[in-house]
């Protein structure tokens, strides 16, 4: 069954304040259950009691909390300050699961190590700084109801600056057509436009990211045109030359050592890619470690010479040398 | 010991938020040589933010004695006591003056954007207050803001860190 984006989104929306609908609520050590917290805070769902995430005191980014309305009067009994509260991992995994995804991590490392095993997603870039990632996501082939995830890099940044995986949130487009994109997550309680912290796609500097798109629903590239592509291709462009080894299911690598026969295995590979081709027959490829987005557009009928774009500035051309024996 | 030193702290917070309304210019009393205004007090408090930043107080007083208080997200919760020179608190003394900290304004980015730049996202809000000879002052600043004497600001803030070597308490 092809991967509900719409099912995930709507658990989002509904879920984007409130813990989850398993009655758990991660902390970084320990998980707290629902049902257990309301009998030690006397929070009755009968009395009006409501667990939900809300913005901090102070400088605090967000509190978990019990609340109720009686009349004008908030009322509120504390579940958990900020510290601790790490409840993205296990969103997510809730968000991806009603979309039919079955996942159930709560830390992040492991869950984006969960999603690269499956085979029904692609990881468009790995741990690429933003200009990168925004690259990748302004293809369009980043869809909503798939993964963002957030490395740190910076040593002042989360967790004391410990190198690693610190957050995840869920893509849900772009805003508008110009926009740069949004994401939802928990921790901190973000669905654009209603939360408290309304912000683009990376939240933050200090992070690389690696974005996994879930690829069931991707157009089928022509048959024969994917056959076309099956082989060694040559790349030049700035003076530079590259040479490409490309799968018709979908997958590329590239190496600087040319290749003597159709049947010569790739040395020294430089890099690896997903294409997606669209009805014209123009093909995107986003290259993995370093968010590079490349265009080829054909310039002849047999499908041999293309025109490359790479990062929309730098132009090439591509010829094929060898077919898949 | 540990109530003593919480005690401390409320009393060094309560002091900080008087300082912060008030401006005295009394001359100070007279001095030995190697010796810092009684009322001498620093105080750092570093917030929270989505970032999981560290949530801490320093506090350095006149005979340098120091207490580190850790909030969240440090590797020493608590309360922790140290001291440095006599020398390292003059020199921040020096530095505030240098700065001119005491003509600055109580808040920078804390609400309003007035005197940044611009707003960068998610950073958290210290809250500095220095106090010698009569004469004290506490500024909130919130990080985020971009701005010329934000930078100045925050560079103050590390150097207070530094001199503490707080680091060890927060990694």
């Amino acid at each position: 069954m092809a991967y509900d984006r719409d099912a995930a989104v709507k658990y989002a929306e509904a879920h984007w304040n409130v813990p989850c609908d398993d009655g758990v609520l991660w902390l970084s050590n320990e998980a707290l259950r629902i049902d257990t917290l309301r009998k030690q805070l006397h929070a009755p769902a009968a009395d009006g009691w409501q667990p939900m995430f809300v913005k901090g005191d102070g400088s605090d980014p967000e509190k978990a909390v019990f609340r109720r309305t009686v009349g004008s009067h908030v009322e509120e009994k504390l579940i958990n300050g900020w510290a601790g509260l790490a409840d993205c991992a296990h969103f997510l995994s809730r968000c991806l699961s009603a979309g039919g995804a079955k996942i159930n991590e709560r830390g992040v490392t492991e869950l984006v190590n969960t999603l690269q095993a499956r085979t029904d997603t692609k990881t468009l870039c790995d741990r690429v700084a933003r200009d990168g990632a925004q690259r990748v996501i302004d293809t369009g082939v980043l869809k909503k109801g798939d993964m963002v995830g957030y490395f740190n890099v910076s040593p002042t940044g989360d967790y004391g600056g410990r190198i690693a995986y610190a957050h995840s949130t869920m893509y849900v487009g772009k805003l508008d057509t110009a926009g740069i994109g949004g994401v939802t997550c928990h921790t901190v309680a973000r669905f654009p436009p209603k939360s408290w912290v309304n912000d683009s796609w990376w939240l933050h500097d200090g992070y690389v990211y690696t974005l996994i798109h879930f690829a069931d629903d991707d157009p089928k590239p022509n048959p024969a045109r994917a056959n076309a592509l099956d082989g060694w291709w040559k790349l030049t462009y700035s003076a530079r030359t590259e040479y490409y080894y490309i799968f018709k299911d979908g997958r590329a690598r590239y190496s600087k050592i040319a290749p003597k026969s159709a049947k010569d295995a790739m040395h020294a590979m430089e890099g690896t890619a997903y294409w997606f081709m669209d009805g014209s027959g123009k093909i995107t490829f986003t290259w993995k470690a370093s968010g590079t987005v490349e265009v080829w557009t054909p310039d002849t009928k047999d499908l041999t010479t293309y025109s490359s774009m790479i990062n929309t500035s730098t132009p090439g051309v591509v010829t094929k040398l060898f077919s898949s024996p | 010991m540990l109530v003593a030193l919480k005690s401390l702290l409320g009393i060094a917070a309560c002091t900080s938020l008087l300082i912060g309304s008030a401006v005295q210019t009394s001359s100070a009393p007279a001095l030995k040589t190697n010796e810092l205004p009684a009322d001498t007090l620093i105080v750092l408090q570093r917030g929270a933010c989505e970032h999981r930043c560290a949530v801490y107080k320093v506090i350095i007083f006149a005979d340098g004695s120091v207490i580190f208080e850790g909030r969240s997200y440090v590797r020493r919760s608590g309360l922790v006591r140290s001291n440095i020179s006599l020398e390292v608190v003059r020199q921040l003394l020096d530095e505030a003056a240098a700065m001119r900290f005491f003509d600055l304004k109580e808040r920078f980015g804390d609400g309003s954007a007035t005197g940044c730049d611009s707003i960068r996202s998610d950073a958290p809000t210290a809250i500095v207050s220095v106090g010698s000879a009569g004469t004290s002052k506490t500024v909130v600043h919130d990080l985020r803001c971009v701005g010329a004497e934000s930078e100045r600001l925050r560079q103050f803030e590390e150097k207070i860190d530094k001199a503490v070597n707080a680091a060890r308490w927060i990694k």
